[in-house]
Order: C-alpha cells, then sequence, then structure tokens
C-alpha cells in the first residue's frame, strides 16, 4: 500500500532546513513548528541526535549508505505528511544529489536554506537574522503557497446563538 | 535590562481615564496614591482604533492591531458583503506576555483579560473575558478551574447582563455584582495558586462610563448639575480603590512577607473616556456623496445589515460604534465591485480627505482622521477596514444605521444602538509602583500602551523579544 501511495501530493509537507549550522537551524526550526502548533497544524520535528541514531542504525558513513539514510528521512518525512504531520527535518550533511531523489520520490519537498543556497531552495534565510525573524519568513512562505492559512481559527469560534448573544451585547454597549 | 521583583500584579480598570483618575479623584483614592507616590504615572496612549479590542491585545503581546490582524471587535473574514465575525481569543497568534513567562517557568492568574476566550492552555490559571457566551461554555483554564470557582465563590459572572434598560439602578447593581465576583475570584487564586505574574481586568468601568457619563461630565450635553446619579462614577472608583486595596493586603498575606519587598504592582487602562456630542450617520453621508445606494430607503432608521444595498451602484459603504470602519467596493476583491483596483490608492485617498472634511452642524470643521491600514500599522494581516475613521477625536461616534428621524440628517444626537454617554479616549492610564526601586511619583506621559508587555517582562527578569514594539518603562531611566 504504502509503495502506491508514495510521493503522494499532499498540503502537509517536510521541511528540510539546510545549512552548515545545525544548532541554528535547529533553533529554526523549533519556531516554526510552535507556530504551526499555534495555527493548529500536526509537527514532528526530525532534529535532534536520538533521531537520527535510530534512523541511522546500521549505517556507515560510505557515500551509498548516506544516500539510504536521506532516503529513510524521506520515507519518514512522506508517512508522516500522509497522515497530515508537517516534517521538519534538521540535515547538515544531505548531499544535493541525495536531496534531489528525495524530491523527486516523496515530493512534498520544501527546502530551507540558511546561508549557502542551491538548486533545491524555496526560502533563504539570513545567518545574521534571529531564529524567530527566519521562522516569520518561513511562516509566510506556507502561506503565500497556500498550504496553510492566514486566517486565525477565530471565525469558527462562535455558534450562530453564542455569537446572537455576543452582538445582543455588544450592540447593547454601543460597539457595533 | 534587570529584575525588580519576584512578581508583578496587575489591575486593569477598563476605560479609565487618567484625566479624571490622576487630575480629579486622586484624594478619594488613597490606596492608588499611596502607589502613585511609590511609583511612575500618567497617560496611556492606546491603538488605533482605541477600543478593548484589540487594544489589551495589543498591550499584552506588544503588537499592533495590523499585526495581530485584529481591527475591533467586528471584523471582516473575506470580501463578501456580510463575511464578519466577532473576533475572539483564537485570533491572537502572537505570544502574550504569559506565553513567554510560561516558556520561562514561571506562572499567571488571568482574571477577565480581554480577549482570551476561548481559553488557551497557560502555565497557570486562567478565567476568561467578557467575550464569553454564558458561564455554561468553557470559560477557565484548567477546565476543573470552572467547578472550583463555583464551590468557592459561586456564579461567576463574566459581563453586565442585560445593559439596554432605562433602569440605571439595576444596571448599578448588576456592575457591583459583577466586579465584586471578580475581585473575589481573582483574590481566591492570589491565595491558593502559584504565581509569578497575576492580571485582572475589570470592565465594570467602561459600563460605568457608558451608562452614567452624562450624569458626571458638565461637558456633556445632556449634563444636569445636581442630579441624581451625579456621583456613581466617582463612587465606584473609590469602591474599586477598596477593592484593591484588599487585594494587595491578599498578596502582602500570601507571600508572608511585606508586599512591598517583592511585588511590583501597575494599575492600567486600555484607553480613557469622554463625553460623546453626537454621532455621524456615515452610510446618510455616503448616500448623500452618491457612493452608497440603497433599493429601498428605510421608513425607519434601520440598522444598515437589515437593509439591502444596491452593490452595482454602490463604492462605499461604513460600520458603526465607537469609530467608524469604511469599506470599498472593488473590482475583482468584492463580489459586484465598482471601483478599478487600479484605482483604488487614488479613490481611497480621496475618500479619506472627504471624510476628513466633514463638519459639524454649525459648519465648524471637526478634528477627524481617517486612518490607512498600511500607513498606521507596522504590518496589516487578514482584512482590515478600508478606513479606520475617528470623528472628531472621538467626540463623536460613528451611527452605521440608515433613515434618521432627524429629516434624514448627517447628525444624530440619539444613538441608533447602545448609552450615548461617553465614547472613549486616545489617552488610558498606567501606573507602574514598586518599593524597590527609587521611583518617587514622577508623571510621565510618554509611554504607550505596547510598552506594558516588554516592562512586565523586565521586571520579571525575562528576555524581551526583539520584535516586540514597546520598551519598558522600566528602561527609559526614569529613576528605577
Amino acid at each position: 500500500m504504502w509503495r502506491r501511495d508514495r510521493g503522494l501530493i499532499t498540503k502537509m509537507k517536510t521541511i528540510w532546513f539546510c545549512g552548515d549550522n545545525e544548532d541554528l537551524l535547529t533553533s529554526i526550526a523549533e519556531v516554526v513548528g510552535e507556530e504551526l502548533i499555534n495555527r493548529e497544524q500536526y509537527v514532528e520535528l526530525i532534529a535532534h541526535n536520538e533521531v537520527r541514531e535510530i534512523l541511522g542504525r546500521g549505517l556507515k558513513d560510505t557515500s551509498e549508505d548516506k544516500s539510504t539514510f536521506a532516503d529513510r528521512l524521506g520515507f519518514l518525512g512522506n508517512l508522516l505528511h500522509r497522515n497530515k504531520v508537517f516534517a521538519l527535518v534538521v540535515s547538515k550533511n544531505i548531499s544535493l544529489k541525495d536531496r534531489k531523489i528525495v524530491k523527486e520520490t516523496y515530493r512534498n519537498y520544501i527546502q530551507v536554506n540558511l546561508g549557502n543556497k542551491d538548486e533545491l531552495t524555496d526560502i533563504s534565510l539570513n545567518k545574521m537574522d534571529e531564529p524567530k525573524f527566519n521562522a516569520k519568513k518561513v511562516i509566510e512562505y506556507l502561506i503565500k503557497q497556500n498550504i496553510i492559512p492566514e486566517a486565525g481559527q477565530g471565525t469558527d469560534v462562535y455558534s450562530k446563538d453564542e455569537e446572537e448573544e455576543i452582538r445582543r451585547r455588544l450592540e447593547e454597549l454601543g460597539y457595533v | 535590562m534587570f529584575g525588580m521583583a519576584k512578581k508583578v500584579l496587575i489591575i486593569g480598570w477598563d476605560c479609565a481615564p487618567p484625566d479624571w483618575v490622576f487630575d480629579k479623584w486622586i484624594d478619594d483614592l488613597p490606596t492608588l496614591k499611596s502607589l502613585l507616590k511609590k511609583g511612575v504615572y500618567g497617560n496611556l496612549t492606546s491603538t488605533i482604533p482605541p477600543i478593548t479590542v484589540p487594544a489589551w491585545q495589543s498591550m499584552l503581546t506588544s503588537k499592533d492591531p495590523g499585526q495581530l490582524g485584529v481591527y475591533g471587535f467586528r471584523n471582516r473574514k473575506d470580501y463578501s458583503y456580510d463575511g464578519q465575525y466577532f473576533s475572539n481569543g483564537a485570533d491572537i497568534l502572537e505570544p502574550a506576555v504569559w506565553d513567554i513567562l510560561g516558556k520561562a517557568g514561571k506562572k499567571s492568574i488571568l482574571v477577565g483579560v480581554p480577549q482570551t476566550y476561548p481559553p488557551r492552555e497557560i502555565n497557570g490559571h486562567m478565567v476568561t473575558c467578557f467575550l464569553t457566551p454564558s458561564i455554561k461554555s468553557q470559560y477557565t483554564y484548567p477546565n476543573e478551574l470552572r467547578d472550583e470557582i463555583e464551590k468557592n465563590i459561586g456564579e461567576y459572572i463574566p459581563d453586565v447582563k442585560h445593559f439596554r434598560t432605562e433602569d440605571r439602578d439595576y444596571i448599578l447593581k448588576q456592575i457591583y455584582q459583577a466586579t465584586e465576583t471578580r475581585f473575589k475570584t481573582f483574590r481566591y487564586l492570589l491565595k491558593n495558586k502559584e504565581w509569578d505574574f497575576a492580571m485582572i481586568v475589570e470592565m465594570g468601568t467602561d459600563r460605568i462610563h457608558h451608562s452614567f457619563w452624562k450624569f458626571l461630565d458638565p461637558a456633556h450635553p445632556k449634563y444636569e448639575k445636581g442630579n441624581k446619579y451625579e456621583n456613581v462614577i466617582p463612587e465606584y472608583y473609590k469602591y474599586l480603590d477598596n477593592e484593591l486595596k484588599k487585594t494587595l493586603d491578599a498578596v502582602g498575606a500570601c507571600c508572608g512577607k511585606p508586599t512591598d519587598e517583592d511585588i511590583s504592582v501597575m494599575v492600567v487602562s486600555d484607553h480613557g473616556a469622554k463625553s460623546m456630542l453626537g454621532g455621524i450617520c456615515i452610510n446618510e453621508w455616503l448616500i448623500k456623496e452618491g457612493l452608497l445606494t440603497l433599493k429601498e430607503y428605510p421608513k425607519t432608521f434601520t440598522p444598515i445589515e437589515k437593509l439591502e444595498i444596491d452593490w452595482s451602484k454602490t463604492k462605499v459603504w461604513g460600520a458603526g460604534g465607537y469609530y467608524a470602519r469604511i469599506f470599498m467596493n472593488v473590482q475583482g476583491r468584492e463580489p459586484n465591485g465598482q471601483i478599478p483596483a487600479n484605482e483604488y490608492k487614488k479613490f481611497r485617498l480621496e475618500l479619506k480627505q472627504r471624510i476628513e472634511n466633514i463638519k459639524d452642524e454649525t459648519g465648524k470643521k471637526l478634528l477627524t482622521v481617517a486612518h490607512i491600514p498600511e500607513e498606521t500599522y507596522k504590518e496589516v494581516k487578514r482584512i482590515p477596514p478600508d478606513l479606520i475613521v475617528i470623528f472628531d477625536e472621538l467626540r463623536w461616534r460613528s451611527v452605521g444605521s440608515v433613515g434618521n428621524p432627524n429629516k434624514n440628517s448627517v447628525y444624530t444626537y440619539e444613538n441608533d444602538t447602545g448609552p450615548d454617554d461617553a465614547n472613549h479616549a486616545q489617552q488610558g492610564m498606567y501606573l507602574l509602583s514598586s518599593a524597590k526601586g527609587n521611583l518617587t511619583g514622577k508623571r510621565d506621559d510618554s509611554p504607550h500602551l505596547m510598552d506594558i508587555a516588554p516592562t512586565i517582562l523586565d521586571l520579571l527578569d525575562v528576555k524581551i523579544p526583539k520584535d516586540m514594539l514597546g520598551k519598558s518603562i522600566c528602561g527609559v531611566g526614569i529613576g528605577v
């Protein structure tokens, strides 16, 4: 089943955070994750050593194993966003070649670069900017691409009766 | 940045006017006066528009209304003609001061802070605001706090229930009941829950101003000297001063140390109050200007929402309230837009000038400002009105209804909805009191309400996010 569904286009994406400074990338990814959670999205951050150790288990530091590791990351991301979860992957040493294969295989791929760009870069961030500012740029991109909505959730809070009650009160007070 | 206090306590008095509280009543408010002597105080500039929603959230996120994407109680959810909704807590996506404190491991107590319904998870305890539909709704965080309040305090009262009545004594009774319950709830939480930051916002001040201002203020056209209700508002402020004293005593008692040592206290308001002279019937004006066409002119004074607008002949329509929201009917944006998109900016600028030239009935020009959102805010999120109009520095409100009994005049001295006593004022108030620093009762009218959140963080020695628009009142060299 999963082979037939591999690469199915979904609204959720794997967002790859690429660059040299892993700590800074992780900080940005964490803020992006929080922003997405605030907007009632589900998120998984694939960044910390323990996750990589498990995904990299049995692999060596060879070119072929590095490709396998990238594929495992892509596969995990694909599983997550097929289940309506954003996957945020912090990747320092994944080659352009391997990322291209992941993008073609699993699709739903967004790449954020901190510093040097490459041909897969969708969002370019400045190392000198605060993580929060950089995270905002990522969120704005997702809104512009219609991946997440801009509007807050306030439109669906009140039932019709409740809205009528609020309207009555605010009218009596002269606010509307 | 420095830490001044282990705890910060904020008492919010919605709509409290500094020119009355500090300049006229202070000698009758002994608790406030004693805080003032160990503090710094003054005017606190409010948001555009100066209205409870979004002013309180602007204060507590240090972001302007455009950044919040909230331009008043009612906001457009889309560009349809009737796509409006009542803004609420779910619209606030920027971190408020309690979110930031929570991440720093500090606990908060919030009672009645506007735009906190529906409740969200915080590190602490929350009782939501007057925008709660009823106490049958989930109005606390955590959920079980609702039962605890019911058991220990009794029935919580989010707001005055029946405001539109000529029975002023009944309104007054409701205001006092709601205030008493709210402060009892606040003190209960202060005594029984852990906290580093605690805040209550009392709406009774706003309610009493809107209902009783004409009995107080000689500047009001309907004021009569020696009337029965002349002292209602000053008496209520004395009552609030006593509630403040009881709250400070409770805080001192629960901490086991003298209040002075560890706790910074602030008293703030989101905007002020002033006499309302009358209303500008904005849609009547637009009809006269040929910018709005109705399918049928009403025989009685009727809210615009209940009238059929001929959109094929309409370029602009407006909404009433304490300020006016102006909407333009734009091609490619609204369903039956009449203003070409490439003429939008030019048309809006000309409309702004025309609105700002509206005179009163004697021909005197009003000091009206029509704000363009993109020029007013750091950024503009969601869908703002095309213009936000404040008539004559808030001396006049906006009236959306059409069919003015006064011969279809643009001016009215009877409100179409709500009371006709007080409008808001651009200046709210603040007082920051702390015995630790060397604050000595100096007045400083420069702060903006977006300075409050950075001040709270500064006092608690928590890093102030760089994207907050305000700055700490502590850090502007006023002797702290």
